[in-house]
């Protein structure tokens, strides 16, 4: 009964964000309205916010990650013979993986809290009921700019963190490794395939739809002042990370299949 | 001949079945025409307010505004509509992250007009209201009386011809009712703009008043001038609405 009642409460879960998804991305068909001056300031704003905010951890991780990779290669490079080992690691991991799905989290981490915030404040201040009586919906000019900033930001983000940590990896190969950068690079682009960056790009777009409705759905239950606030943040933490967890493993199992 | 109104309300009722016959509002209001609706909370009189401006659908009756209801309005008649109705709340519902300017252009900008125009309009509204100077602020940098107009000059910036707005003293200390009162003296002076009030207790502003409007238990249950109104009500009732019109008076 109680797995029963779990797996129900999930449906209704995912119900949720894809009505989110539904709702707010049908507003970009709804009317001409949407791709007005003010739906275009309004994401601009959301995105100078959520990436502003995370843009200094984004770069420390995205720079220790680059470091951390090669450290733990160069363990085991010494005991396998293969010259590109080191290279197909850093794509695996930085481009395909690691990459995508750090992003997610620090992503996850930013947005939540400032859309639970965000959505709370509008609502306790009566400008989503303004809005709408203003004819605005709330859909079009609150969710779809953030869903929106949160997947700019997202792709921005996992193209910044695989610059830094792929740039972060080839100065400590010179200097762990003895690696040259010449010879670096010229491997990396010989093991780098067009398919990565289509995956790393997929990646990006799902984990960043995933991150924005979840934050985006925690953010309308907000019900009370601070610890509502605060317990939407976590809730949506843990449910993007989980979620895009789940969907990394399902997304690589389907590139697996198709020999990607 | 059939008398033209801005706002129509034909057998409203706020809630269904037999608690609906003894609630059913039937009333109009004409173009210009000044309407307080007196109730305390939870009185009914935010649900009429929301009616008028169409963000809330009667359980029984029809509510139209401009001719046109709200409920069966299509696409193009509610835009149209929206264009002609301004609104405020009881708290402004200023956006945070957007200017003085940014808030009252607004409306315009989301219907899509040219940025020469939403200049124009943004700009004579702000100058209407004495907002000029503060135009490039944001809305934590305002006091509780200019926030107020900031969400006055955003429900005129169109001319709009009806606006409703909901207890607009709340969160001001006495001088800033007293400004905000001559506010209303002036749009009322206007004469081209219907007004509707929602007011928790009575206040000087219903000397301002064509109509007041006393609702309680989610209905009207007298409405006329202020004189009627008063002179309908038995004493204890009298000093529930009026208690606190001292404050601000």
């Amino acid at each position: 009964m109680c797995v029963k009642r779990k797996l129900i409460s999930c449906g209704h879960y995912g119900t949720a964000i894809v009505s989110i998804f539904y709702f707010s991305f049908r507003e970009l068909f709804a009317s001409s309205h949407v791709v007005s001056k003010v739906i275009l300031l309004a994401i601009q704003k959301q995105v100078q916010r959520i990436a502003r905010e995370g843009l200094i951890a984004l770069t420390v991780v995205a720079l220790l990650t680059g470091l951390l990779v090669v450290l733990q290669v160069s363990e085991i490079a010494s005991s396998i013979e293969d010259e590109k080992l080191l290279e197909t690691i850093v794509v695996m991991f930085l481009l395909r993986e690691l990459g995508p799905l750090l992003v997610a989290f620090l992503v996850a981490g930013q947005a939540s809290v400032i859309i639970s915030m965000d959505i709370w404040s509008l609502r306790v201040g009566m400008q989503l009921q303004s809005l709408e009586a203003m004819g605005i919906r709330p859909m079009g000019f609150v969710v779809l700019p953030r869903m929106i900033a949160v997947l700019v930001v997202m792709i921005g983000s996992v193209g910044y963190f695989t610059l830094l940590a792929v740039t972060a990896s080839m100065i400590s190969a010179t200097l762990v490794l003895e690696i040259s950068f010449e010879v670096f690079i010229d491997t990396l682009l010989i093991v780098t395939n067009l398919s990565d960056f289509g995956v790393m790009f997929m990646k990006s777009v799902i984990f960043g739809l995933i991150v924005a409705g979840v934050c985006c759905h925690h953010g309308f239950l907000v019900r009370d002042a601070r610890d509502g606030v605060l317990h939407a943040s976590v809730l949506a933490i843990l449910s993007s990370v989980v979620i895009c967890v789940l969907l990394d493993s399902f997304v690589n199992g389907i590139l697996t299949m198709v020999s990607l | 001949m059939k008398r033209e109104f801005s706002v129509e309300f034909s057998q409203v009722s706020l809630s269904s079945g037999r608690e609906a016959r003894s609630g059913v509002m039937t009333f109009g209001l004409g173009y210009g025409e000044f309407i307080v609706f007196l109730g305390r909370e939870e009185s009914g009189k935010e649900v009429l307010l929301e009616l008028c401006v169409g963000v809330t659908a009667p359980a029984q009756g029809t509510v139209k505004v401009f001719g046109v209801d709200w409920v069966i309005a299509n696409p193009t008649e509610e835009v149209q509509l929206r264009q002609r109705v301004g609104v405020v709340f009881s708290k402004p519902g200023l956006l945070h992250d957007m200017t003085v300017f940014e808030n009252v252009a607004l409306l315009p900008r989301y219907y899509l007009f040219t940025e020469d125009r939403v200049d124009e309009l943004v700009m004579r509204s702000l100058s209407a209201f004495g907002l000029r100077d503060h135009r490039s602020k944001f809305p934590e940098e305002l006091s509780g009386y200019h926030s107020r107009l900031v969400a006055l000059a955003r429900a005129r910036v169109l001319g709009q011809e009806l606006i409703v707005i909901d207890d607009p003293f709340t969160g001001l200390d006495e001088d800033e009712a007293v400004q905000l009162m001559s506010v209303f003296e002036s749009l009322r002076m206007d004469g081209k703009v219907t007004i509707i009030v929602g007011l928790g207790t009575a206040s000087p502003l219903l000397d301002l008043a064509d109509r007041v409007a006393l609702v309680h238990g989610g209905r009207i249950i007298e409405m006329g001038t202020l004189d009627e109104v008063y002179e309908s009500l038995d004493e204890e009732s009298a000093k529930v609405y009026v208690k606190d019109a001292s404050h601000i008076a």
